[in-house]
């Protein structure tokens, strides 16, 4: 169930948590 | 014919819904907010309400926070929902059952990455822009370009959703029905297991 050999998807699982993470800390920055 | 009904995991009815609330609760009050401080691209003829900035915040941290869990949901235990390795090929099989199942991984996952662009604009936002009548911060635009992607994905999920699975897909969201391996109290092993998955993962990639 958990396995997963989608590495397409596991690029977007990086872009959305680091796109949520930069959403996070932006503000300091601005 | 109840055996034929889809059933969703109750932990994704119960993150859905409240991720779908928030999304559509976000949309309708940032479409307030700019129709009471800009509506350079039409305005509809509504009482100027300046708390709408306000609500539209609250729902917008609230769904931040909430968010993240959302996500490891759906790339985890919903990762079939979401793009496969194969989709891009069958999305042209419109003929076909997975050409139309390859669509709708497809929207659910852009669902995912509009979420977190509107996300990421809204924040780059200062409050005191839109009172204030500046209107043509690049934070500003890339916002209201995020809510038109977020309104696009919403609508193109809502019509993938009635394609593929009809009116009992939807309905299976809200259901308030849970089967007994579904049930909360399995929650808490089940999560354990899976992070004792993606340890044993980890370590084989990365032996010592």
């Amino acid at each position: 169930m958990f396995k997963s050999n989608n590495n397409l998807l596991k690029k977007v699982e990086i872009l959305v948590f680091f796109g949520w993470f930069m959403a996070l800390i932006i503000p300091v920055f601005l | 014919m109840l055996r034929n009904r889809p059933y969703q995991p109750l932990l994704l009815r119960l993150l859905h819904g409240l991720n779908g609330l928030l999304i559509i609760g976000a949309i309708i009050t940032g479409f307030l907010v700019y129709n009471t401080y800009d509506g350079r691209w039409g305005k509809l003829p509504l009482p100027n309400l300046s708390a709408t900035q306000d609500i539209h915040g609250t729902i917008a941290v609230t769904f931040f926070l909430l968010f993240p869990a959302f996500a490891l949901y759906s790339f985890h235990p919903g990762e079939k929902r979401l793009l496969q390795p194969d989709s891009v090929k069958n999305l042209g099989k419109l003929n076909q059952q997975i050409g139309w199942y390859s669509w709708h991984r497809l929207v659910n996952t852009l669902m995912l990455l509009a979420a977190v662009l509107a996300a990421f604009s809204g924040r780059t936002m200062k409050e005191e822009w839109l009172p204030n009548g500046e209107l043509n911060h690049l934070g500003y635009y890339l916002h209201l370009f995020s809510w038109l992607v977020m309104l696009l994905c919403l609508v193109l999920h809502l019509l993938m959703v009635a394609k593929v699975g009809g009116i009992s897909l939807i309905i299976s969201m809200f259901n308030w029905q849970v089967r007994p391996q579904d049930s909360p109290r399995h929650w808490k092993a089940n999560t354990l297991n899976w992070l004792q998955k993606q340890k044993l993962k980890f370590t084989q990639k990365f032996p010592k």
